[in-house]
């Protein structure tokens, strides 16, 4: 049995298929159509909602989410808060009488999204540096955002308040508690190594399915339908970050945002490409295994465990393999795991104190936008500053994530200067072949793949080379 | 107890309502999740949802549709063709050439081929996801033509879907060769996809007399009225159209919503059940118009001093498969080639260009932002040819004392005022002193260039066809003094309701929430336009205005006879009325008023004067006034990648005497950003067989919150419309938009510095990244021939 919360009401669900999606489950079957659907892609962010679970150090923790790619067996044991629970009686949460205040509305369309995501804001303990990130994943068409930025750095510097959903918690938390495992008829959701083989034994034809923000869109976009999935959130073994020798282990399913969080303290110079993939929203969901799972010549993460000499850790629930990722990915959505096999963890090893370590992504829109070109680099230089150590990593320039060899090797034992940087420019058109889609013309892509090996050689004069960041 | 009241009411004031930054109407409903939309309405027992099959490719026919199979699945309820219309099978809003299904020619990637309808909305797509990967067979033409160039010769009457159009008078190349220097240039501007958050959606329900009650998001519900009785061959008056909101329209809802609204009713009609039809957002980013992409030229003969001597401007809307409002929005581009610029003599010619492509529409600003586009890039242009500040070519430029009429013969009354906002403007946004700071920051900064630029905007309001600007208003007072308004125009988030209960409340005396404005319905207030031209307020503001007038004289005219007063002694204000020396509650003199038989309820009409425009001699007054504003946009970019940061954005906009200062403000902001995406990030990418591959919100790029300005101000501009509009404001919606050109120059200001303004930005719209990196590129090119 499907156990959730939403609001303050609980629900015991049996008869909802494996691939229903949370939005539509609100709207057609709980007649809740406060949350909108503007995309059914999780870029609009009109279907947002809170999604609260306790966490066993933080108590509960409260995220938003893309309620139109999150499929609601994903919601087992979880509290979902929308819209129509803020209001009291006729009394507008102190959240919604800002955007009131502030004229933050106009068509409305995208205000209850906007209204969740500033709620999950008021929920942080401690206040982000930049409230207005909270918002990344909701459009709005009308009001050009000055009035709802300004919402968000009033949350954000009053910090929580105490609200009527607060005022529950711990009934919500007792409830949490006592739920016991997703019982499920063709949704499974183990919660260890052991109990995952043998569902995957069971069930051979099910979809690996972790936040989803890739799958759902087969269900909402597609029309297909996915009648089995293996739900890989709730393993234990998957969720955790370990000290390993040298390095770090992983897991691959922790959200993208807990990861970031990981990153910032660990492979600083990683951030930027972090808090650009996809929004707030979808790294709540967001795993690293779903994106190396999935391949895409355009997935942010590839390229960068490439550049920081990482492995791909995939298990059978018997037999552990790692793979370097650069010949993880094989092809065009293609990889190397088998049937029977997932993907466990990424490991990291320490960056050496002496890397220099970048990674650069160019996109459209700066914010929540797919690649046009990632380029990850990596060296180390020996003490007569010659290139020692050099990796180079790329997406959006072939058809999978790619390590550019051919132009490691051409500044592999020279000085790093602007005659060897020339050298190496000259040969990209040689080894990096693009194609022309709808982000980018091939020829841009080549001219980027240039002109951010000089990005990165002035960054090793300590030049500075970036426009200050956005927001 | 009442006498005292009643002094200290005397003494105060009457409060004013006009002007006050009242929240919109509908603000605590939108936040608690409480506005209803289409698609959220409870929908009547046993309801269908209706779903459709699209061309698969650009041009061609449709030879196969394997209707048998589709209806013998067991989720198909039904299944609609053209054969299946009963009456017009053409919906087009003006001219025709919009099939409401498909009849076997196909035009556009995306048209319409058939409707499935089936007990739930996912049921539907699916069938329709699979009829359209299996059951369709068509014959695909080639030389599919996207662009312009691919076009030919422009003028060709083969080539357009309107014949072209001329204003001024032919400019030869000897006249421009009498100046010091001709310059030429040449745009292309891309189009712009609507992506109002709530997609296109109709729920029809069948009624008693053979026609159907409809619920919409529509900026027209009139035209739908009219379409939709047309297409079930039946009256008017058998078909109610009713629509409380959109998610936002922005002109993709004035002609766009018409097909959906068709066919969910054409269904209802025929399965004797409530049909609702809702687009998926790909279905809606490919079957619907967009603005037009434009392809303009110009030469121009200059003086030595930059000053226009004459100008030949061409521009050329890429209108898509048929002209749907192509012929107005391409006269509007042609209206707007001077922006605020005397052009002196003048030839601007216009084309409508046939492109294998769904039909462009309407869009915020209706073609003008096109047009302005063309004389901000030569003003750019100007500039480096001269060596100037390219704001001193602009001020030279500037509608002035015996240079004030346009070139199709309107004065531009207000010259001297936008004049003194363009100065005002500058002084506030420091521009002289900036422009020295970036120029030292681009002479020590080899990676990232800046730049600036001031740009004024003049734009014409009132529908150019004139038929439109007219409105109607009904209002209803009932016994409790509460108010019910009505009027023509439609709610899509620009606050039209607020403000149009803000004039009725103030011309009735009767504090704000005594009003309350319902959904716009034909069946209240007939035949209106539709919101557009940013007219809305005008027309229906002034309409709803003068119902307001009448009901308060009856009440008047009553009190008069009914306390034997003078008219003098009688006031009303604030809700409450005094009658000599006594005050007496509004609701007590409506039940007065009620129980002395005078009628509560009356409708107001406004028609705008003094337009007036004759198209054979390309002259006259088309708009009965201009708005004004002017911004000032700082940039900087990466020379190595083309990426682009918006640092300071200034802004002074000319709303005449604000009915709403929070609106406006909010108008302004969001159509300069909606601009700035069009400018930027908002890239329409069709492959070569005309298929549309930005057709979702992650590969087209809308400006998300992290494209906001990094500092904003927005001040309006003080000065009451000398025109009699509605309390003297201006309108607001779609001016604004174009004050992101202001973006678009400063990005050309900073390429061009590369070469130190020696070099043109070839800059096209939208200035993407790779574009920017382009045009920089084009820079370097040209140093380096220097060099050598």
């Amino acid at each position: 049995m499907l156990q959730l919360m939403i609001n303050d009401q609980q629900f015991y669900i049996s008869d909802q298929a494996a691939d229903t999606m949370l939005l539509n489950y609100l709207r057609e079957q709980r007649g809740l159509v406060g949350t909108k659907e503007g995309c059914a892609s999780g870029d609009c962010g009109a279907c947002t909602v809170v999604m609260v679970s306790a966490d066993p150090l933080l108590g509960l923790r409260y995220q938003q989410i893309n309620s139109c790619i999150t499929p609601l067996h994903a919601l087992h044991g979880k509290q979902v808060i929308t819209v129509e629970y803020l209001k009291q009686g006729q009394q507008l949460h102190p959240v919604q009488q800002a955007i009131v205040d502030k004229h933050g509305s106009q068509c409305g369309f995208c205000t209850p999204g906007f209204v969740m995501s500033l709620y999950a804001l008021s929920r942080q303990s401690e206040a982000p540096e930049h409230p207005e990130e909270f918002l990344a994943g909701n459009l709005c068409r009308c009001t050009g955002y000055g009035p709802l930025i300004e919402v968000a750095r009033d949350i954000a510097q009053q910090g929580p308040t105490v609200d009527h959903i607060q005022q529950k918690e711990a009934e919500v938390k007792q409830w949490m508690d006592e739920c016991e495992g997703l019982d499920g008829v063709n949704y499974w959701q183990p919660s260890s190594r052991e109990e995952l083989a043998k569902v995957r034994a069971a069930h051979p034809k099910a979809r690996w399915v972790a936040g989803a923000t890739d799958l759902a869109l087969e269900v909402t976009q597609q029309y297909k339908q996915i009648e089995q999935m293996i739900d890989l959130s709730a393993v234990d073994e998957l969720k955790q970050i370990t000290r390993i020798d040298g390095g770090w282990r992983i897991g691959a399913a922790l959200n993208l945002n807990e990861v970031h969080q990981f990153m910032l303290q660990h492979y600083p110079t990683t951030n930027e490409i972090f808090s650009r993939l996809g929004s707030l929203t979808i790294r709540h969901r967001a795993t690293l295994g779903g994106s190396l799972g999935n391949a895409s010549p355009i997935g942010d993460i590839a390229p960068l465990l490439i550049s920081l000499n990482g492995k791909v850790e995939v298990d059978d629930g018997k037999h552990i393999e790692l793979h370097a990722a650069e010949d993880y990915i094989t092809g065009y959505r293609q990889t190397k795991l088998k049937e029977n096999q997932w993907i466990s963890a990424v490991h990291l090893p320490d960056l050496a104190p002496s890397a220099k370590h970048q990674i650069y992504k160019v996109s459209k829109r700066y914010e929540d936008d797919i690649t046009t070109v990632v380029l990850a680099l990596n060296i180390q230089l020996d003490d007569q500053q010659r290139v020692s150590q050099c990796v180079i990593a790329a997406g959006g320039v072939a058809a999978k994530s790619v390590r550019l060899t051919e132009l490691e090797q051409g500044l592999v034992g020279k000085v790093f200067d602007l005659a060897s940087l020339k050298q190496v420019q000259a040969m990209v058109p040689q080894y990096v072949k693009p194609i022309d889609d709808v982000r980018a013309s091939a020829e841009y892509r080549v001219l980027l793949v240039q002109n951010l090996l000089k990005r990165f050689y002035l960054y090793c004069q300590q030049l500075p080379t970036r426009l200050a960041a956005h927001a | 107890m009442r006498k005292l009241t009643t002094q200290q009411l005397h003494q105060r004031a009457p409060s004013k309502i006009i002007g006050q930054s009242i929240a919109h109407e509908s603000a605590a409903k939108q936040v608690a999740g409480e506005a209803l939309f289409v698609d959220d309405r409870n929908l009547p027992e046993g309801s269908l949802h209706a779903a459709v099959i699209t061309s698969p490719i650009a041009k061609g026919r449709l030879l196969e549709l394997k209707l048998d199979q589709l209806k013998q699945h067991p989720d198909a309820v039904a299944v609609f063709t053209a054969d299946d219309i009963p009456g017009h099978r053409d919906i087009g809003p003006i001219f025709g050439g919009d099939p409401l299904l498909c009849e076997g020619e196909i035009s556009f990637y995306g048209q319409v081929l058939a409707v499935v309808v089936a007990r739930s909305h996912r049921q539907a797509w699916k069938l329709a996801a699979w009829a359209n990967q299996e059951l369709v067979t068509v014959e695909a033409e080639q030389n599919i033509v996207l662009t312009a160039q691919q076009r030919g010769d422009l003028s060709d009457p083969q080539s357009l879907v309107r014949p072209s159009h001329i204003m001024g008078q032919p400019i030869s190349q000897a006249q421009l060769e009498q100046s010091e220097l001709v310059l030429s240039g040449e745009q292309q501007v891309g189009g712009q996809e609507h992506f109002y958050l709530e997609g296109q959606v109709s729920l029809a329900v069948p009624n008693e007399d053979g026609g159907v009650l409809l619920y919409t998001s529509s900026q027209h519900p009139g035209e739908l009225q009219k379409l939709i009785a047309e297409v079930l061959n039946i009256a008017l008056h058998r078909v109610d159209v009713d629509m409380r909101r959109m998610g936002g329209g922005f002109g993709g809802k004035e002609t766009q919503a018409a097909q959906w609204a068709c066919l969910a009713s054409m269904a209802a009609i025929h399965t004797g059940k409530a049909v609702k039809l809702r687009l998926p957002r790909s279905v809606d980013m490919t079957s619907t118009g967009k603005r037009h992409p434009f392809y303009n030229r110009y030469q121009l003969g200059v003086t030595k001093q930059g000053l226009i001597e004459s100008a030949k401007m061409e521009v050329n809307g890429l209108c898509g498969y048929s002209p749907d409002l192509s012929d107005a929005i391409v006269d509007r581009a042609m209206f707007h080639a001077d922006n605020a610029y005397s052009l002196n003599q003048a030839e601007v010619v216009g084309h409508r260009l046939k492109t294998d492509m769904v039909s462009h529409t309407a869009f915020r600003g209706f073609g003008g932002p096109q047009g302005i586009m063309l004389i901000e890039q030569a003003m750019q242009d100007i500039a480096v040819a001269k060596g100037l500040d390219a704001l001193d070519v602009r001020y030279k430029n500037l509608y002035r004392e015996g240079h004030a009429t346009t070139h199709y013969g309107m004065p531009v009354e207000q010259h001297q005022d936008l004049k003194n906002l363009l100065q005002q403007l500058e002084e506030n946004a420091n521009y002289r002193s900036r422009r020295e700071q970036i120029k030292q920051h681009n002479r020590q900064d080899q990676l990232i260039k800046k730049g600036l630029a001031l740009c004024p905007v003049k734009f014409g309001i009132s529908f150019t066809a004139q038929h439109l600007n007219q409105a109607g208003a009904l209002i209803h007072i009932y016994t409790d003094g509460s108010v019910q308004l009505n009027h023509g125009g439609t709610e899509m988030g620009q606050g039209l309701h607020t403000k149009v209960q803000q004039i009725v409340a103030q011309t009735l005396g009767i504090p704000f929430d005594y009003v309350l404005v319902t959904a716009s319905r034909t069946d209240k207030v007939p035949n209106a336009s539709p919101t557009a031209a940013s007219s809305g307020t005008d027309l229906n503001g002034m309409a709803a205005h003068n119902a307001a007038k009448e009901l308060k004289q009856r009440l008047l005219d009553f009190a008069q006879e009914h306390y034997q007063v003078s008219a003098e002694q009688i006031s009303i204000a604030d809700g409450h009325v005094l009658i000599g020396e006594q005050s007496i509650a509004w609701a007590e003199l409506i039940q007065q008023a009620y129980l002395g038989r005078v009628s509560l309820s009356t409708t107001g009409f406004y028609k705008t004067p003094k337009i007036w425009y004759d198209r054979e001699q390309a002259e006259g007054r088309p708009f009965y006034y201009f708005a004004l504003g002017a911004a000032c946009c700082e940039v900087s970019i990466d020379t190595l990648t083309g990426e682009m940061t918006l640092d300071q954005v200034d802004i002074l906009h000319d709303v005449g005497s604000s009915l709403n200062p929070a609106i406006d403000i909010g108008q302004i902001e969001g159509a300069f950003i909606q601009g700035l995406g069009w400018l930027t990030t908002e890239e329409l990418v069709w492959n070569g067989d005309g298929r549309l591959l930005s057709q979702s919100p992650a590969n087209y790029k809308i400006p998300s919150i992290g494209d906001y300005p990094k500092q904003m101000n927005i001040t309006l501009f003080d000065q009451a419309n000398p025109e009699h509009s509605i309390f003297r404001s201006k309108a607001v919606g779609e001016p604004p938009f174009m004050l992101a050109i202001a973006a678009w120059c400063a990005i050309y200001d900073a390429v061009s510095s590369i070469s130190e303004h020696q070099l043109p930005a070839q800059l096209d719209a939208p200035a993407t990244n790779e574009r920017i990196l382009m045009a920089c590129q084009r820079q370097f090119a040209y140093l380096e021939s220097k060099h050598e």
